[in-house]
């Protein structure tokens, strides 16, 4: 009599917890992809200044058709992805070229001179800044979502009901090397 | 070294702060009639015949209780008299509170909203460390001044902002202002200005009521004093007092119930959205050489980045805000560096809030 009721009881606190870790669960993963919306925002913002920027700089730079051609791809490709993978690898690209742009640029003191172009820059170098930043929100909340579904008690279930683990959007190469990461330091041969 | 943001113990407990004050608020009212009620009787049983004929009391039976009852009783009668009408100035002022706090502390500092056109870079700044942080960019004002400091205000959403002085945008670089715009933020995120607004909406009510009745029974001393017992009017007036006390004296527990971790807090915020506990480090050096804002209320000043102890202040006791010296020593813990003498802070800025928000390509992929 009384040792079923204490089942019972153990049986309530233990579906309790389970409906309370998966609510948690829940409300991480909304908050990740809630993230990863406000990125696209700015990244699709991105995408519509690039054609501008393109065509300001082919006013003063035509022959440099390689480099259009280049970030014109880049620009594309990035538009088609939908993951978070797919998305962060495309849009460092995108970055990339985007950046040999700038350099051609460089070269021209007439367009770096232009008004119009000069406002694209600002712009452009405005939406980075965004990027970066919602780029930083995202990962935390992915981070911390991850670390939930991997601790212990709601890592027994959390497989079960479909928390897979996600995925960050990770630094592009350029960037990389412009965070300041420690040298690699090797020892002798 | 205290841990920056994610403090959702922290930010909860400030909830319950902001929660457990609404819900004594009444009762402290209730209180502070009953006291008042209470001192009154003390006097009122020496000397019954002199409080017989005092109008408002009339109409509470207190006659009988002059007669034979005890100052408890008096002041028991008196809740129970009158506890609907406490209770209804209560729900009146937390309703006033709830709509127009934000309206109230921007009058009190004279602080006045700014748009998108008007401060582009300043929007700019704050909408940045906003998304890096999931954040709705709240609006922002700027109060007209030379004098330094900022502050965030608000209980939801809709209410929120920042507000920061004429003097502080003219007088630190963009990195300063950055880092104070996240200290700002902070205080949001972790709801600090949610239990602020609270404590100053109730500790404003508690010396306002103070006031009145002072004031009106210093009237009432004048128009009434000479044809009835004046002993009578001298005692109202030291139980006036008694109750202006009783409201200082709650108001300064409310006061101390404020964690001045909080600041420490939100410091380490700053430098967590930021990365940049240099600029902090600069710009309270800078802050505090002139952060006074005299013509803000005392309730009020405890919401700035920075409110320097008064004259009258022993030893930091009622201090609102933990010492510059400390803060800047918690900073450095962080990593940050104080300026050292050779760029010294007073100099001008070398870049005022009018140039980009952020130099191009500080974060950006290239150059």
């Amino acid at each position: 009599m009384s040792a079923s009721i204490l089942i019972i009881i153990a049986l309530a606190l233990v579906a309790l917890f389970v409906m309370f870790s998966f609510n948690r669960l829940v409300a991480l993963r909304q908050a990740w992809k809630r993230a990863f919306a406000d990125i696209d925002v700015q990244l699709k913002q991105r995408h519509d200044l690039i054609p501008n920027l393109v065509e300001s700089v082919k006013g003063y730079a035509a022959h440099e058709s390689g480099v259009f051609t280049q970030v014109t791809e880049a620009r594309a490709n990035a538009m088609r992805a939908t993951s978070v993978g797919e998305k962060s690898a495309a849009e460092g690209i995108l970055s990339g070229a985007l950046g040999n742009l700038m350099a051609v640029a460089e070269n021209y003191p007439q367009l770096k001179a232009n008004q119009n172009f000069q406002q694209l820059q600002d712009e452009l170098a405005d939406l980075e800044n965004k990027i970066a930043a919602a780029r930083r929100f995202l990962n935390n909340a992915v981070a911390e979502y991850n670390t939930a579904i991997q601790q212990f008690p709601a890592a027994l279930f959390a497989g079960s009901f479909g928390f897979a683990p996600a995925q960050m959007f990770e630094l592009d190469e350029a960037e990389k090397a412009e965070t300041k990461e420690p040298p690699k330091v090797t020892f002798g041969a | 070294m205290p841990a920056a943001l994610g403090l959702t113990t922290y930010r909860a407990n400030n909830n319950i702060k902001s929660i457990l004050l609404l819900l004594a608020f009444p009762g402290l009212l209730l209180a502070l009639l009953g006291g008042i009620f209470f001192v009154f009787g003390l006097f009122a049983v020496r000397s019954p015949d002199r409080f017989a004929a005092i109008d408002p009391f009339q109409g509470l039976g207190i006659q009988s209780v002059l007669g034979t009852g005890t100052p408890a009783d008096l002041a028991l009668s008196a809740i129970v008299a009158w506890w609907p009408i406490v209770f209804g100035i209560a729900a009146v002022w937390i309703l006033i509170g709830y709509f127009f706090n934000d309206a109230i502390i921007h009058m009190a500092t004279g602080a006045k909203p700014v748009s998108r056109a008007e401060a582009p870079q300043l929007y700019n700044l704050l909408e940045i460390l906003c998304i890096s942080r999931g954040l709705k960019t709240p609006p922002l004002y700027i109060i007209d001044t030379d004098v330094m400091n900022a502050y965030a205000s608000g209980i939801d959403e809709r209410s929120y902002a920042i507000t920061v002085t004429r003097g502080l945008l003219d007088q630190l670089n963009s990195d300063e202002i950055e880092a104070v715009l996240a200290h700002e933020l902070t205080h949001i995120i972790d709801r600090d200005c949610r239990l602020l607004i609270v404590t100053i909406v109730f500790t404003g009510m508690l010396s306002f009521l103070a006031q009145m009745s002072w004031r009106g029974l210093r009237i009432a001393s004048f128009s009434r004093g000479r044809s009835r017992g004046g002993g009578a009017v001298i005692v109202m007036m030291i139980v006036a007092a008694i109750a202006l006390v009783i409201g200082y004296v709650l108001a300064l527990m409310l006061r101390l119930a404020l964690s001045r971790r909080r600041e420490l807090l939100a410091d380490a915020g700053s430098v967590d959205i930021t990365k940049n506990p240099d600029a902090l480090i600069s710009a309270l050096l800078k802050i505090s050489k002139n952060a006074d804002v005299p013509h803000v209320p005392s309730e009020v000043r405890q919401m700035f980045i920075e409110n320097p102890p008064s004259a009258f202040d022993f030893g930091g006791l009622f201090a609102t805000h933990p010492p510059i010296a400390q803060r800047i020593r918690v900073l450095e813990e962080l990593g940050g560096r104080v300026p050292d003498a050779a760029n010294p802070i007073a100099a001008p800025s070398t870049e005022p809030v009018k140039s980009p928000a952020m130099p191009p390509g500080t974060k950006s992929p290239w150059s």
